[in-house]
């Protein structure tokens, strides 16, 4: 359609946007083959050389176990980003599809499947995690769906909203009159029409679920050490942040120009969407 | 000439949504949109639908097009009864039926440029994204007077009267037998109103295309319709040839709606026919003929009795014009 067209063509005129999607790019890529690259590794352990400032050896200095941090902080990386993409992307396909579903169906379906994410919704969420993390395993794995299982609710909410007043309007009644199946008005009327919001959401999505899995992981129930995810690496920074602040602001400095880089791209993409705006 | 399309004791009726203490007592308020009501259209005709507001006309429209599901009654396209078909046995009969909306700004998707909403109905019924498509959609565009050039433009980007047009094209693009214009008009400035009138005038006349063209500007319905009919509170009261029914009014309720026009000359005086009180609230329709309460000629029979449609071409629903 038309619409995507433009909008790629928008976005690729939108100079912030451009330098997000390229750091986010180039972070992905850094952090899936820059390990290999490093002469450390992440669970090298050197009690001569703990606590160490940055320097040409240790980029991003050492912690107190004297293991390399910049090493740790791509291993981080690749934990967090996957946390926030696997989640993400799972409360998107669960959200989106039923709550379309159950606004454009109405009536007593969507009754019963509001009740439904009702009853979910009243019980505590990181809760519902632990649960599920103790039922099964302390699976990575399992921790991702588990975090994005819970993160749906809110967006089959956003979505049922917007597709209940979305198909009352006059151009959705049109596709009907004119022979347009059920489907096809979902994807092609009510779903562009219902994407602001959810895009905004998502980009909260991401964040919220990588400081979800640091949380869990302080615990001890994400990711166990050595292994080590930017929540784990906060959380270790904090506690000497007087005496050696390079081991929580490197790694912060990292997940900070991340996240930002990832409002930046739904902020461009929401304006994208609308046509007024071009 | 035969009926293209035709009515049969077509009813639609909505509940009010009301409490489960009310639904358990069976005390549900009915509200009769549409109330038995028989017509048909013929073979590249114009219908004049005129009523005041809730008077279930844009009800009537939708669910000749079975946009809403009639609660009971026939609709008889071509002499296959729509009413009795599912959603997808209906799917092929709606390239012949269209409808053109009241608001142009609601009835387009904003995000979909004018290429895309006007190719929309054609893609539904085998036409292939390409060149020829594109260039049936300019023609489509040059038809209804827009500028083919503007083709890859968003709804946004032009004026009321444009928009109306893009609606029109659309509805014309599967070239239909059939058009609703649901006060294709009533949304627009007076200026551009006439040009989309004429517009409408001219393609119906150009392609034979019957519609149901339903608003409250009795004048407009006079200028373009071939007959009339005038709507009160779901029911028909009047039908005929549109002069007949506009030059001489059978039904009290037609005599003051035409009353109430404004004469062209500002000298004339006519005596304009005041109506009283309001129009009832639509779940409790006053018994017997429902204009009772507001008519000025009003007798006995008038509030038991429920009057029905009768009359062979110039047909009135009214005991005043059946004693006569």
């Amino acid at each position: 359609m038309q619409l995507w067209k433009d909008v790629l063509k928008t976005l690729k005129h939108n100079r912030l946007v451009v330098v997000a999607a390229s750091f986010l790019a180039l972070m992905s890529v850094i952090v899936t083959v820059g390990p290999m690259f490093v002469s450390y590794s992440f669970d090298e352990i050197n009690l001569d050389a703990t606590n160490e400032p940055p320097s040409l050896k240790h980029w991003f200095g050492t912690d107190p176990l004297g293991r390399d941090i910049f090493v740790r902080t791509l291993i981080g990386g690749r934990i967090s980003l996957m946390v926030g993409l696997i989640a993400t992307a799972v409360s998107f396909i669960i959200g989106v599809t039923y709550g379309a579903i159950s606004g454009y169906l109405g009536g007593h379906v969507d009754e019963l499947m509001m009740r439904f994410v009702d009853l979910l919704y009243s019980l505590p969420h990181l809760f519902l995690v632990i649960c599920f993390l103790a039922f099964f395993s302390k699976d990575l794995l399992i921790l991702f769906v588990a975090l994005g299982a819970i993160s749906w609710l809110t967006m089959a909410r956003i979505v049922r909203g917007q597709v209940l007043s979305i198909k009352q309007q006059e151009y959705v009644e049109a596709a009907r009159a004119c022979g347009t199946s059920s489907a096809k008005i979902i994807v092609r009327h009510i779903l562009p029409n219902a994407l602001v919001p959810v895009i905004a959401y998502t980009t909260l999505t991401v964040p919220s679920a990588i400081l979800s899995e640091a949380f869990l992981s302080f615990l001890g129930l994400g990711v166990q050490p050595p292994l080590a995810s930017w929540g784990t690496l906060l959380s270790d920074g904090i506690i000497s942040i007087s005496v050696y602040p390079w081991q929580l602001i490197c790694p912060a400095a990292m997940m900070t120009a991340t996240l930002f880089s990832l409002n930046v791209l739904g902020d461009g993409l929401i304006e994208a969407l609308n046509p007024r705006k071009r | 000439m035969t009926a293209l399309i035709e009515l049969q004791q077509l009813k639609v009726y909505f509940t009010k949504e009301s409490g489960l203490i009310a639904r358990l007592f069976g005390k549900e308020k009915l509200i009769k949109a549409v109330d038995n009501i028989s017509f048909d259209i013929r073979t590249g005709e114009i219908l004049g639908l005129v009523g005041e507001s809730g008077s279930g006309k844009s009800t009537t429209g939708r669910a000749m097009l079975r946009l809403i599901k009639p609660t009971s009654g026939k609709i008889l396209y071509k002499g296959k009864d729509l009413a009795s078909l599912s959603e997808s046995e209906l799917r092929p009969y709606r390239r012949h039926l269209q409808i053109i909306f009241q608001n142009p700004y609601s009835s387009l998707n904003p995000r979909m440029t004018v290429g895309d909403i006007i190719a929309e109905p054609l893609l539904n019924f085998g036409a292939k994204r390409n060149k020829e498509l594109r260039k049936q959609v300019e023609q489509l565009m040059e038809e209804v007077g827009l500028a083919p050039e503007h083709i890859d433009r968003y709804p946004h980007e032009f004026s009321g009267g444009q928009r109306q047009r893009i609606g029109i094209a659309r509805a014309l693009a599967l070239r239909p037998e059939f058009i609703v214009a649901d006060e294709p008009i009533a949304a627009l400035d007076v200026s551009v109103q006439a040009q989309i009138i004429n517009l409408l005038k001219e393609l119906q006349k150009k392609l034979g295309i019957a519609f149901l063209f339903i608003s409250h500007d009795l004048r407009a319905v006079r200028y373009i319709s071939d007959r009339i009919a005038v709507m009160y509170l779901g029911k028909i009261v009047e039908l005929g040839p549109a002069a007949e029914v506009y030059e001489r009014p059978q039904h009290p309720y037609t005599q003051a709606l035409i009353s109430a026009l404004p004469a062209p000359d500002p000298k004339a005086r006519s005596e304009r026919i005041k109506l009283r009180g309001e129009p009832p609230e639509p779940f409790f329709m006053p018994p017997g003929c429902h204009f009772h309460p507001r008519c000025p000629y009003a007798f006995d029979k008038c509030r038991s009795l429920q009057p029905t449609l009768a009359g062979k071409d110039h047909s009135v629903a009214c005991f005043l014009s059946e004693s006569r």
